[in-house]
C-alpha cells in the first residue's frame, strides 16, 4: 500500500458525511493519522469504523463537537492539542445552508456561525500545533457558489433583516475565499500553507436537512449527480497530497 | 499566496473575494465575535 502520509496528523471537520467523509477516507487510504469531527456521536462511531474498514488503517479517530459552538470549538481544541502536539493538516469542511434563518447557542446566525466563524476559530486555536509541522496545510472548503456574493454584508452580516438562504450562505463561502487569503498573508515566512478549495457540485448529505422542496429538489439534483467520481473524490484531497506543491 | 482550488487546479476566485480592505475587516470581524484574543490571553 502506498501509504504517503503516514506519521502525518490530519483533521477533517464535518467528516460524518459527504465531502469530510470521502476526505477523511482518503487521508487514512494514504496512511495518516485521521482525526475526524462530527457533531452526532453515533454518527462519529458509524464513520470511524467505517473508514477503518474500508482503509485497514487504525489510526482513526473522531471527536464529537456541535461546531456552530464557539465553547465546544475551543474544547475540540484543548481535547486535540493534549493529545497532539503536532498538526500536519486541517481540512475544514464543516458547511451547512439553512433555508430559514436559525441562530446557534451563541445567539448567532447559523450560516455564519458554521460556515465562517468555526472555521476561523478552530484553525486560529490550532496555529501553534500546525507550525510544530514541518509543512503544514490548512485547507478551507469553499464553493463556486462564492460567486454569487458581490460582497461581505458588513452592515448586517448575520442578516439581521433581509435573510435568504442563499444570500447567507454564498456570503459565507466568499467569507472562506478571504479568510484563506489572510491567514496566507499572516503565515507567510511559516512552514504554513492555506488554501480555498471548490469540491465541485457533488451528491452528499448537503442539503437535506431543509425539508420541504429544497430537500428535494437536492436529493434529485443529487441522484443525477450521483457518488463522486475517482478523479473527484483525488481532487478533494489534491491541496493536502505530497506530490501537490503549494 | 494562498489559491483557490478546483479539479486539482489553482484557478481565480471571484473579482470581491480579491478586495483587500473587506479581507482584513473580515478578519477583524471574526476575531472581535469569537473573542479571540480574550481567549488566547486566558
Ligand atoms: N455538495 C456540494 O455539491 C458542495 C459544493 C460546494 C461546496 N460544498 C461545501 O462542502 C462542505 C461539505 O458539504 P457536503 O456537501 O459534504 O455536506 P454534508 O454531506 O451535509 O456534510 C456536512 C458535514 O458537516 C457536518 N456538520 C454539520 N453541521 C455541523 C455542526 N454544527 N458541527 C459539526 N459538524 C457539522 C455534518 O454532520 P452530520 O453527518 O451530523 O450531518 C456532515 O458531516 C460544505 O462546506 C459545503 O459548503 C459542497
Amino acid at each position: 500500500m502506498d501509504t504517503p502520509l503516514a506519521g502525518k496528523t490530519c483533521i477533517v471537520t464535518g467528516a460524518t458525511n459527504g465531502i469530510g467523509e470521502v476526505t477523511a477516507q482518503a487521508l487514512a487510504q494514504m496512511g495518516a493519522t485521521v482525526i475526524g469531527v462530527g457533531r452526532s456521536p453515533a454518527r462519529c462511531a458509524d464513520s470511524a469504523a467505517r473508514i477503518k474498514a474500508a482503509t485497514g488503517n487504525a489510526q482513526v479517530e473522531y471527536v464529537v463537537a456541535d461546531l456552530s459552538v464557539q465553547g465546544q470549538v475551543r474544547r475540540l481544541a484543548d481535547e486535540i492539542k493534549a493529545r497532539h502536539s503536532r498538526i500536519d493538516v486541517l481540512v475544514n469542511n464543516a458547511g451547512m445552508y439553512f433555508s430559514t434563518r436559525q441562530t446557534s447557542p451563541d445567539g448567532i446566525e447559523m450560516t455564519w456561525a458554521l460556515n465562517l466563524l468555526n472555521y476561523f476559530l478552530l484553525t486560529n486555536l490550532l496555529l501553534d500545533a500546525l507550525k510544530a509541522a514541518p509543512a503544514a496545510r490548512v485547507v478551507s472548503v469553499s464553493s463556486g457558489a462564492h460567486e454569487g456574493a458581490k460582497q461581505i454584508n458588513f452592515a448586517d452580516p448575520e442578516f439581521k433583516t433581509g435573510y435568504s438562504g442563499w444570500t447567507a450562505y454564498n456570503q459565507s463561502k466568499l467569507a472562506n475565499v478571504q479568510f484563506t487569503y489572510e491567514l496566507a498573508r499572516r503565515l507567510a515566512g511559516t512552514r504554513v500553507t492555506a488554501n480555498a478549495l471548490h469540491p465541485g457540485f457533488v451528491a452528499t448529505g448537503f442539503g437535506h436537512n431543509n425539508g420541504g422542496l429544497m430537500g428535494v429538489g437536492m436529493k434529485i439534483a443529487q441522484r443525477v449527480g450521483a457518488r463522486p467520481p475517482k478523479g473527484r473524490r483525488r481532487a478533494f484531497t489534491w491541496p493536502v497530497h505530497p506530490k501537490w506543491k503549494a | 499566496m494562498g489559491k483557490y482550488f478546483t479539479d486539482k487546479r489553482a484557478v481565480q476566485s471571484s473579482p470581491a473575494s480579491y478586495d483587500t480592505d473587506a479581507v482584513v475587516r473580515l478578519w477583524a470581524e471574526s476575531e472581535q465575535q469569537t473573542a479571540l484574543a480574550q481567549h488566547v490571553a486566558a
